[in-house]
């Protein structure tokens, strides 16, 4: 019958179609090179020096953080370097690197909470002479207790009011970095 | 067959013409290749595109006319000659199953017990240019779900992406659907007509017909047409700067038995749109689409081939693309956007890049028992989306997903026993998954392949006035997924689902002018790959979603019941329906939100309810004069979550839309028209609070004008279409615009468009 001739030309045409599919349909594990597990703050002040970390292993996972508390001198002046790092490779990758190369695109910012008596101050610049927040003197002032929340945003507006002094409110961009929890911070 | 009449007047030379026109009477189309033969003078001839005709050389005297066309009934006219004015012959459709109309090779119409809606040829024409979700959105009861101003997904009686089917040239539309900000990748210009099926359509189509199905169909191959025919449609608009053509070209050998072809291409292009106050910057779109078919008939026998290929690239709202919670807050806060540039028709990422290829091969036989038909479907959708990146990575694509779907129909239509006629069929498809490596990121969902076969069997009886149908289908679907567990192993789950589905349908015609149709029918849906597997955050939304791979199969019932009325001048049609989805599934809220290194994130998993849908769509039209054409469309919707005895979340608003045409009436070849409407949009006051991050934005209202002109240039038609939306330039906020939460919709646009057929 013309029928079956019909199907079975059909069938064999399909099974050429098929013949030539992916045979492999396992994932393969991406190298996420962006990802970002580690914010590290070193303070040196005259010879001592220390870190402080705010650590997420998991990425967007459901493990929490892990926040080291920071213990400042009052009236003291730390020089505090920034290194973003990804740790679920092995060795680390250095983030911090990239945001330095592009420097334009990137600016941190530091926001104190509970009445931390911490003021900061950008060290550093980029090409066209903005703040990038990767070196930044922090001098600790009256003795007390308060929270430390470090930003990175992507893309932000630097010519916008007070973004280079450090204020985040009209930077819009992209938040690439937001220490939540906050670095727990104690002036003695 | 009617007698020649007297041929009385015998002295006068037969130089006298008969022209007129031929229109369906309920619609009021023109009917194209509708066969016109004089009985007695015995000659004949068939209609133009127009719907016109001509036949010379009559002689005084009276006779009849004898009208065909296929699917309608047959008229006789009789005819005196001399004729004072042009002759209109209105054509009522046969209401026999439509598939009696449908010629072999064309895709099969959906049942006619559900309620149904359509974009003419006309319809289409005067929207050219536009997306098939905007083009859509035309059609009472169906909206449109947007993430900016150039993705649109089409939304029916409330349910979009995996909960409605779309039938591109007779095949299902294989793409990511999941996703919101995914749209069909169709270009709707290929179309001569667009339906909506507004009933659970899950006997005849399969899983995922819950909500309806939208079929977007290609005219049948002109066998009959000897000369070269197509046409070429042009169109620009201010906002966007935007610019579309669109060609096809067709023809044949002129003979019945013979071969045909067509060929068809559009090409889009649109910069950054604009909403009152300000640019949307990144927003343009680059699109080209083609299409080709050819086709061979001989004796009972026919085999057609057709490819098509879609490829777009659409930019992403610039200030939609976000990097957590804070950054959400500023956005709502911000009157404007946050990024707001100069026009420019660059398209910077966020953006997408989508390709899409199909090719279908039919193969038909007519026989003493019906006709059977097999149909083979390959489509391939590759997605692409490149993000803003760190580290020069904005060139390597964020999400790359590779979606091959290869598909098989065998479809038997019974020749009509008695008063009994039906179709019987199965479907087997086999879809394939792939993320493409190398994006650095960990794909959003996971590989999988996955087969789908099913059976069907539909009946029906058929009375004078009354028709009754019933339908039931089997399905299965198994599938593989191919993803890491917590420890990074591989693992390899497989998933099965059975299913049946039946319907009933009922059409009634009490009396001239008056039909009602009621449908009941089951679909179901598994759950979708996506909900099960999803992992990971999304952008735009700041939400990281997770899937469930608990997720049962949703049911669903749905009762549609529609009135056509069309009596004197007015004309209108009602439909009413209550829809019930048990194991629903949606997006939940989690208490707890996940603190990563970019801030807090609010989690959504994805969970089941049950939910209960009902509402109405009408549309009405008055012809008041012959200058004067009123029309009102509307539609209303009400939806619960039964469970939580709260409502569900991102439901169209109530909506009506008024219009007035005023068209001059010329005597010859030439139309002229102003049309005005008016369309309100209330505020959707039923959502569930403490849900969304912000709650549904006020009502609106808008203003339209269009302006058309059609006539002659060398023998053939063309149209010029001046059309203004938005006129007053309001600014507004649509709920189902995923991104409201960042701008407001397009300013006003005037749009200039340029037909021509020939």
């Amino acid at each position: 019958m013309m029928k079956t001739q019909f199907a079975s030309s059909f069938l064999f045409a399909t099974l050429l179609l098929f013949g030539s599919c992916n045979d492999d349909p396992d994932p393969v594990k991406e190298n996420e090179e962006e990802l970002i597990t580690t914010v590290r703050l070193t303070f040196t002040e005259g010879t001592n020096s220390f870190v402080a970390e705010w650590k997420d292993a998991d990425g967007d996972g459901a493990n929490l953080p892990t926040v080291d508390d920071i213990s400042l001198e009052a009236g003291k002046t730390y020089a505090v370097s920034v290194e973003l790092l990804n740790e679920s490779t092995t060795p680390a990758d250095d983030i911090s690197a990239e945001v330095s190369e592009e420097g334009t695109e990137h600016q941190f910012f530091f926001i104190t909470g509970d009445g931390l008596a911490l003021t900061t101050t950008y060290d550093d610049q980029d090409a066209d002479g903005y703040p990038i927040g990767l070196q930044n003197t922090f001098v600790a002032g009256v003795a007390g207790s308060g929270t430390l929340t470090v930003i990175l945003r992507h893309e932000p507006n630097k010519t916008a009011a007070g973004v280079s002094d450090g204020d985040a409110a009209n930077a819009a961009g992209e938040t690439d970095v937001e220490t939540a929890p906050p670095f727990n911070v104690t002036i003695q | 067959m009617a007698k020649a009449s007297g041929t009385l007047a015998q002295a006068q030379p037969c130089n006298l013409t008969l022209q007129g026109t031929v229109i369906d009477m309920s619609t009021k189309e023109a009917l194209p290749i509708a066969a016109i033969w004089l009985v007695g003078p015995e000659k004949g001839t068939t209609t133009d595109e127009k719907g016109r005709f001509n036949i010379k050389g009559l002689c005084a005297g009276t006779f009849t006319a004898d009208i065909h066309y296929l699917g309608y009934k047959e008229k006789h006219l009789t005819i005196t000659l001399p004729l004072q004015n042009e002759l209109f012959v209105l054509m009522e459709e046969d209401d026999v199953l439509i598939d009696e109309v449908t010629v072999q090779g064309e895709a099969i119409s959906p049942d006619k017990t559900q309620s149904e809606v359509t974009l003419s040829e006309t319809q289409l024409a005067r929207a050219s240019g536009k997306s098939l979700g905007e083009s859509l959105q035309e059609l009472p009861g169906v909206s449109s779900l947007k993430t900016g101003p150039t993705i649109s997904k089409p939304i029916i009686n409330g349910l979009h992406s995996n909960r409605i089917l779309i039938l591109n040239n007779g095949l299902r539309q294989e793409g990511q659907q999941w996703g919101t900000e995914h749209a069909p990748e169709i270009d709707p210009m290929m179309a001569t007509q667009i339906s909506v099926v507004k009933g659970a359509a899950a006997v005849r189509y399969g899983p995922e017909a819950i909500g309806g199905i939208v079929v977007v169909e290609p005219p049948a191959l002109p066998y009959e047409h000897k000369h070269l025919h197509g046409n070429v449609r042009l169109m620009a608009a201010d906002n966007g700067r935007m610019g579309s053509a669109s060609t096809t070209l067709q023809g044949g050998l002129g003979k019945a038995e013979s071969v045909a072809w067509r060929l068809q291409a559009t090409g889009r292009r649109a910069g950054d749109f604009k909403a009152p106050d300000y640019m949307l910057t990144n927003t343009g779109l680059k699109e080209a689409d083609f299409s080709g078919a050819i086709g061979y008939k001989k004796n009972d026998w026919l085999a057609e081939a057709y490819y098509s290929k879609f490829t777009t690239e659409l930019g992403i709202l610039r200030s939609a693309h976000i990097g957590n919670l804070t950054d959400l807050q500023a956005a709502f806060e911000s009157e404007r956007p946050l990024i707001v540039e100069d026009f420019s028709y660059k398209i910077d990422n966020p953006r997408q890049e989508i390709s899409h290829d199909l090719a279908k091969a039919t193969f038909g036989k007519k026989g003493r028992l019906g006709d059977i038909k097999l149909v083979y479907g390959y489509q391939r959708n590759i997605r692409k989306e490149f993000d803003i990146r760190r580290g020069g990575r904005g060139e390597t694509p964020a999400l790359h997903m590779d979606l091959l779907t290869h598909s098989t129909d065998l479809i038997w239509e019974q020749r009509t026993w008695q008063k009994l006629r039906g179709q019987i069929g199965g479907s087997f498809i086999y879809q394939e998954n792939r993320n493409v490596p190398g994006t650095g990121i960990e794909p959003l969902i996971p590989n999988y392949n996955s087969a789908t076969s099913g059976v069907f069997v539909i009946e029906r009886w058929m009375e004078d006035r009354w028709e009754i149908e019933a339908g039931l289908r089997f399905d299965n679907r198994a599938f593989q997924v191919f993803t890491f567990d917590e420890n990074n192993e591989v693992i390899r789950p497989k998933y099965n689902f059975n299913n049946f589905s039946g319907s009933v349908g009922l059409v009634l015609k009490p009396a001239d002018g008056w039909k009602v149709t009621s449908n009941l029918g089951t679909a179901w849906r598994p759950p979708n790959v996506s909900e099960l597997y999803s992992q990971g955050l999304h952008h735009g939304a700041a939400t990281i979603e997770e899937g469930n791979t608990e997720l049962d199969t949703e049911q669903a019932l749905k009762w549609i019941n529609q009135l056509l009325v069309r009596k004197g001048i007015w004309s209108a049609e009602v439909s009413i329906y209550a829809q019930k989805i048990d194991n629903y599934i949606y997006l939940q809220p989690q208490p707890e939100p996940r603190l990563t290194i970019r801030g807090a994130f609010p989690v959504y998993s994805y969970v089941q309810t049950d939910a209960f849908i009902a509402g109405t769509d009408v549309s009405l039209s008055a012809q008041l004069s012959k200058q004067w054409q009123y029309s009102l469309k509307g539609s209303l919707i009400r939806a619960k979550d039964v469970s939580k005895d709260d409502f569900l979340i991102f439901m169209p608003g109530d909506r009506v839309q008024n219009s007035v045409t005023w068209s001059y009436p010329f005597q010859s070849k030439r139309t002229f028209f102003v049309s005005a409407s008016h369309s309100l949009v209330r505020r959707q006051n039923r959502y569930p609070s403490g849900v969304d991050y912000v709650d549904p934005p006020k009502g609106y209202q808008l203003f339209g004008l269009n302006v058309g002109y059609g006539s002659q240039l060398f023998g053939n038609d063309y149209e010029i279409y001046l059309e203004g939306t938005n006129l007053l330039n309001t600014s507004y906020r649509e709920y189902l615009n995923r991104f409201r939460y960042y701008a407001d919709e397009l300013g006003r646009t005037i749009t200039i468009r340029f037909n021509y057929k020939f």
